[in-house]
């Protein structure tokens, strides 16, 4: 029992070394000079919650992010339907088209979309050739910021809800239509309660990663949308600000473990967790 | 009495060809005609069909040519949920978001029954299944053997027209089998439900059905109860594929005669095709069928001479493996004070009654139809 525990203790030490070294440190570093930086006191957090552009950047973020996550879990949900239920034909086809962007660098991938949606793109001319009119402004919107944004995110999504839905066995799908349900309620009631574990790790995953976007609002985006990421970036290399840079990183932080606890709430029994440990029983 | 809750089945020449290029078939012609609260299995070994059989009938699969009939009407292209056909699953497919007792509702929940009916039918089928206290846990809470019975409850929950079970005790040990295997039977007795049963284990084909269908690479090759089946194969395959069997090469010398290592012996008479005199067959007899005398005990000419090449005990018999020139001929004696016991190298007879030997064909060739099978190939 002791020597299993010290074996434990002694696997578990290069982990945490690390983890101390890379993580928790530095965010202990961060949250210190959040109070200390310039004076100490909560002078930083005040300064946010007191400046109307702060508080519409950081509402701007987890709105824009929403909107990336919800359009993702749309779109995702039928192309990992397709690829867990339709043969391993379909399967190859789907995942590959899905995880094809990975082979390509971000930035190339966000210039390609400046190019798509600008003023002289495909898109524009076509508008202009068939509609005989000016198209709308669609580059440094919020409209090109989710494209971009919903474009880089959709594989985790496709990749967290096929995970679980290659799990389901087909029986589940038959027994329901044996015992009177039709093909839309054999999946309402059957299959949809099923992959819930898979759609909450989407959504999560694609929140969270969302929320801390630069690259991609920064570029395809308009002025009114500036990610906090973006923010933090000019107070720490432009205005120099590390106090400040850090209390909004925190913010940031304690803002989506907030909105994750409360959306573990909303879904008790689709809950990561629950989902891990019922998984792990099995 | 006619029951108008119980229904017939009839498969009629079903054929089922899952690759249109090659022409494998799955199904190659089945017919068989169930009759109303019957409980048919349908045995064979993995690949023979009966699966496919069981999901053609369920509607998850559509038959290339024939016809499936429930009360004379035809059931081919309706929608599985409007077929009213209960089914169990080798795995169960309970449904793990929900409790044991939603999980029996939701048949009727989809039917819109009330709420004060369905609940009646809930509480009614938990007592049948023996698991009143049940309804409030899951599915992952459950042994492999509570599962099974809840699926049954649930399959049985809409008193649906038939009742098809896949391999349902396939993933459980064999002492929970044999006690869920009688529970099935005592709830389809109740009942009366027509039931169909997929198993791939002859014991529990034998011990639950009515009737027994040998599947064998797509066909049937022998309908019958299991008594039948057991002691009248109509081919190799058959008296290989149930119990042990002992298929001696043999050649027919008269009517009711076959030679075997030079002395004749006496086969009972049927009719089959490999029975004219002068073919080469196999004479088949069970091995609780032979009887062993010592060799000196009996005048010369009756039985045939053999030597006992080695004998293992195994409590309430010993199995005898005996050598008649070049094959081993398998003899299983029960043990009783009094009977002889014979040890390796002593010399034997060995004896049986004409009606439990009888002259076998290698499989009935091409399709025909199961229902001519009461017991015998057609010539």
């Amino acid at each position: 029992m002791r020597q299993s525990r010290l074996a434990l203790a002694l696997l578990l030490a290069p982990v945490l070394a690390f983890l101390t070294a890379i993580l928790f440190y530095p965010l202990a570093l961060m949250v210190e000079r959040s109070f200390t930086d310039p004076a100490p006191g909560v002078g930083n957090y005040v300064r946010i919650v007191d400046v109307p552009v702060y508080l519409r950047i950081f509402w701007t973020t987890f709105q824009v992010s929403g909107i990336v996550t919800l359009v993702c879990l749309l779109l995702g949900y039928p192309i990992a339907y397709a690829a867990a239920n339709r043969g391993p034909a379909m399967r190859l086809f789907l995942l590959a088209a899905v995880m094809m962007p990975f082979w390509t660098s971000l930035l190339v991938r966000t210039y390609a979309w400046i190019v798509i949606l600008g003023a002289e793109g495909p898109i524009a001319l076509a508008w202009r050739a068939w509609l005989g009119e000016e198209p709308p402004q669609m580059l440094y919107t919020r409209f090109s910021a989710v494209i971009g944004m919903v474009y880089v995110m959709l594989p985790y999504m496709v990749l967290s809800l096929f995970a679980v839905m290659s799990e389901i066995d087909p029986n589940y799908h038959r027994a329901a239509r044996s015992l009177g349900a039709g093909p839309f309620r054999a999946f309402r009631h059957v299959y949809l309660p099923q992959s819930m574990a898979g759609v909450t790790g989407g959504v999560l995953l694609v929140f969270i990663v969302s929320t801390g976007f630069f690259v991609t609002p920064s570029l395809l985006g308009g002025r009114k949308e500036v990610f906090i990421a973006e923010l933090i970036q000019v107070n720490l290399q432009e205005i120099i600000d590390w106090g400040f840079s850090s209390a909004l990183a925190v913010a940031l932080l304690v803002f989506t473990m907030l909105l994750l606890f409360l959306y573990d709430r909303l879904l008790r029994n689709e809950s990561v967790f629950a989902a891990g440990l019922s998984r792990g029983r099995r | 009495m006619t029951d108008r809750r119980v229904h017939d089945l009839a498969l009629r020449d079903l054929t089922k060809v899952y690759n249109p290029n090659s022409d494998e078939q799955a199904v190659k012609g089945v017919s068989l005609q169930i009759a109303r609260g019957e409980f048919v299995a349908l045995l064979g070994p993995s690949g023979s069909g009966k699966t496919t059989t069981l999901m053609m009938v369920a509607g998850f699969e559509e038959p290339t040519s024939g016809d499936i009939l429930v009360d004379g009407r035809s059931i081919v292209g309706m929608p599985p949920n409007k077929r009213d056909i209960g089914i169990v699953f080798q795995n169960y497919a309970l449904f793990p978001k929900m409790t044991v007792a939603e999980n029996i509702a939701f048949p009727l929940r989809m039917r819109h029954r009330a709420k004060s009916e369905i609940a009646a039918t809930v509480a009614r089928l938990l007592d049948l299944i023996r698991m009143p206290e049940y309804g409030t846990r899951y599915p992952n809470q459950l042994s492999g053997g509570q599962q099974q019975r809840v699926a049954l409850a649930r399959a049985l929950a809409f008193d649906p027209k038939l009742l098809l079970l896949d391999e349902p005790m396939g993933a459980l040990d064999r002492k929970l089998r044999e006690q869920l295997q009688l529970e099935v039977k005592r709830i389809q007795r109740e009942l009366g439900v027509t039931t169909v049963y997929v198993t791939h284990d002859q014991e529990e084909a034998m011990v639950l059905a009515d009737r027994v269908a040998i599947m064998n690479l797509g066909r049937i090759e022998q309908v019958g109860p299991p008594a039948e089946v057991y002691n009248r194969p109509v081919n190799r395959f058959v008296a290989q594929f149930l119990g042990t069997a002992n298929l001696i090469p043999a050649r027919v010398t008269a009517p009711g005669r076959a030679e075997v290592a030079g002395h004749v012996v006496p086969f009972a008479q049927d009719g089959a095709a490999a029975q004219t005199p002068g073919s080469s067959a196999a004479l088949f007899v069970r091995p609780e069928c032979v009887t062993l005398a010592p060799a000196d005990q009996l005048p010369s000419g009756r039985g045939l001479p053999g030597t006992v090449d080695h004998a293992i005990f195994v409590g309430d018999s010993t199995r005898y493996a005996v050598r008649v020139g070049a094959d081993i001929v398998q003899v299983t004696a029960h043990n009783r004070a009094g009977l002889p016991t014979f040890a390796a190298g002593d010399s034997v007879t060995l004896l049986w009654s004409p009606e439990n030997a009888r002259v076998l064909a290698p499989s009935c060739e091409g399709p025909w139809p199961a229902e001519a099978g009461k017991g015998l190939c057609p010539p």
